[in-house]
């Protein structure tokens, strides 16, 4: 007869192993996603293949390594907003994939050659890094000031 | 040696480090200036090696009963001046006035003319870059030529030459000879190139004088009072509890710290604490045909007035428009527009609103743990939100200038970063706790500096205006004992 301690321990470790598994194919499947997602949208352009599959990986290290937030962050997140804020809060009517989608994108341009090499669509898009706006001169946009003559 | 000063200073940011600039100047020889900071000494090189402004944790020390609003405080030497972001506009002239000229809020208890030379020293020392002509008069220029422009806002300050001006920053636009020019990336709370002011790479000297004592990791718990002086100050300096004595004592420990050390201290005043508020801060993002946004050299690049001054502020607030030149830090989300060719033919604008303040706002001590200060804001006021709500007729106002194809988004911000009032300013005790020199009215010999002071709100940054008011006071304090 099974003991009710082997059971338990059994459980757990069928729940602890499907956790895992669930775990490593969300990681995988979200890494899939963004990479078709990038060569869909970016269709027109060269991307690099390494570099777009390492940029998917550093993105979903990104999503998963996120801290559990405070309890202030949570009751922030589950309504405990000032009256102000849905009164000002407007989008263009993006549902939140789409919002999510436009921000991967966004951030694998910032991360890559693209602007460096003035959005050239001619040349090879490579990964360079993860888009970090913390580290100096990251605004691929920014003119100089122009001192008088 | 004697526990005894002739001045304790709580504090080493921007209020504090510019009334000892200005005191050391008059100070004799034998002068003893003891001051007390709560945090580490935070250098740079700390602060990018740990990625983070400061080594106490803010949530610490400060109970946030509404974490949807933020407030933004930065423990260790130069207090905030690490992590902010470097705008030194100056306020309009009727900003000062707003009870007497259009019957809301309260006058503050000195005019824009009593400021303007202060205003002039303190650009001096930070080397504020910005404009020669500017929307506010001014009896010397900005030291640092200008920053360039967007594409934005030259077009929008063609057509509006009165009302759109390039920005007034402690961002370097040229090399000072110690700190760099700014690169537009929106990283300013580390600046990893010190391109902006701070008290550490411009007044830290200031506590290394001879008369000073700078004492770090010093908890200020509460001010003592004895025959109707200030006498002596309560800390907890390394898990001891000291006290120190002095002949003057002045707070600079910002506007959630000062009413917090008065009130553990017993003051009674019924506005200590109350009518926090700053600026009410909403961002727009607007996409646009054939120009190209953040094309300026600094993160923040022009400054509109077109709806600041004017009898509109008897109904609603003043607005101070911002444009942002690098969006990626803060408004990462919709920073880029995912279209081909047309990427950044986007810009994102803060508007920012005069708010006012209001006693259902506040800041207490904790009761869970007395060394935190406890924050309560329940909303901006209906005068703010009337504003706001004109944000669409503004945005068609600047669509005479920009070619506007559509907003992407609104939203409110968590955050302007300034935090003002709580322990007012004011001719009449009644109705302030302090003076206009920032001394309390009953307790002659304490100083409480800073934004805390503020009467009623600006929609312009507040830091430059405080430093003015720490000048302003030190020249007074000097003044009267020099009489």
């Amino acid at each position: 007869m099974i003991s009710r301690r082997r059971v338990l321990v059994g459980g757990i470790g069928v729940v602890g192993a499907v956790g895992l598994a669930g775990w490593g194919v969300g990681r995988v499947g979200l890494k899939a996603e963004i990479v078709a997602l990038l060569k869909r949208r970016l269709d027109f352009l060269k991307l690099d293949e390494k570099g777009v599959q390492t940029f998917a990986t550093d993105k979903v290290d990104a999503i998963f390594n996120k801290k559990i937030p405070t309890w202030n962050r949570l009751r922030y997140h589950f309504g405990a907003q000032l009256p102000s804020y849905s009164r000002y809060y407007r989008t263009d009517g993006l549902s939140r994939t789409a919002r999510f989608e436009e921000g991967v994108v966004q951030l694998y341009l910032l991360s890559s050659s693209f602007f460096i090499n003035g959005a050239d669509e001619s040349k090879l898009v490579e990964y360079v890094g993860y888009f970090d706006p913390t580290h100096p001169c990251q605004n691929p946009f920014a003119k100089p000031v122009i001192l008088p003559t | 040696m004697s526990d005894h000063y002739d001045v304790i200073l709580v504090g080493t940011g921007f209020a504090s480090s510019f009334f000892l600039l200005r005191y050391l100047e008059h100070a004799p020889a034998s002068c003893r200036i003891l001051v007390l900071e709560r945090g580490n000494e935070d250098t740079k090189a700390w602060q990018l090696k740990n990625q983070l402004h400061t080594s106490i944790n803010p949530d610490s020390i400060v109970e946030n009963d509404t974490p949807a609003k933020e407030w933004f405080t930065s423990p260790g030497f130069g207090g905030n001046s690490k992590c902010w972001m470097g705008g030194t506009t100056r306020m309009m002239p009727g900003d000062f006035k707003l009870k007497s000229r259009y019957g809301v809020g309260m006058d503050w208890p000195m005019s824009y003319d009593d400021l303007e030379g202060h205003y002039g020293t303190v650009e001096e020392v930070m080397l504020v870059s910005g404009p020669a002509v500017t929307p506010m008069p001014r009896s010397r220029p900005l030291p640092l030529v200008p920053h360039r422009f967007s594409d934005p806002d030259v077009l929008l300050h063609q057509h509006f030459p009165e009302g759109w001006f390039p920005m007034s920053t402690a961002r370097a636009s040229v090399y000072t000879g110690k700190r760099g020019i700014c690169c537009a990336s929106g990283c300013c709370g580390l600046c990893p190139i010190d391109a902006k002011f701070t008290i550490q790479n411009g007044l830290a000297d200031l506590y290394k004088d001879p008369r000073v004592t700078l004492k770090l990791r010093s908890e200020v718990q509460t001010v003592e009072t004895s025959g109707g002086i200030a006498t002596a100050v309560n800390s907890l300096r390394e898990h001891r509890e000291v006290r120190e004595t002095a002949d003057l004592i002045v707070l600079g420990a910002s506007a959630l710290f000062n009413p917090h050390i008065l009130l553990r201290s017993g003051f009674k005043h019924p506005l200590i604490g109350r009518r926090l508020h700053e600026q009410m801060p909403v961002y727009v993002t607007l996409d646009l045909k054939g120009v190209k946004g953040y094309t300026g050299s600094t993160v923040l690049s022009g400054l509109g007035y077109l709806f600041y001054e004017g009898e509109h502020r008897a109904d609603h607030a003043a607005c101070m428009m911002e444009t942002w030149s690098s969006p990626f830090a803060y408004r990462a989300e919709d920073a880029l527009r995912i279209e081909r060719g047309r990427w950044n033919e986007r810009m994102i604008l803060g508007f920012l609103f005069d708010d006012l303040p209001s006693e259902r706002n506040y800041v207490a001590v904790s009761t869970s743990d007395p060394s935190r200060a406890r924050v309560h804001f329940e909303d901006y006021s209906d005068y703010a939100k009337k504003a706001a709500d004109r944000i669409p007729q503004m945005i068609d106002k600047l669509s005479e200038a920009l070619p506007i194809e559509r907003i992407v988004g609104t939203s409110l911000g968590s955050t302007a970063a300034h935090i003002q009032g709580t322990v007012v300013m004011g001719d009449d005790p009644e109705t302030s706790v302090v003076d206009r020199y920032l001394i309390h009215h009953e307790y002659r010999n304490l100083l409480v500096l800073g934004a805390s002071a503020y009467p009623s709100a600006s929609p312009a940054y507040p830091t430059l205006t405080l430093s003015a008011l720490s000048l302003w006071a030190a020249d007074h304090i000097i003044g009267s004992r020099n009489a």
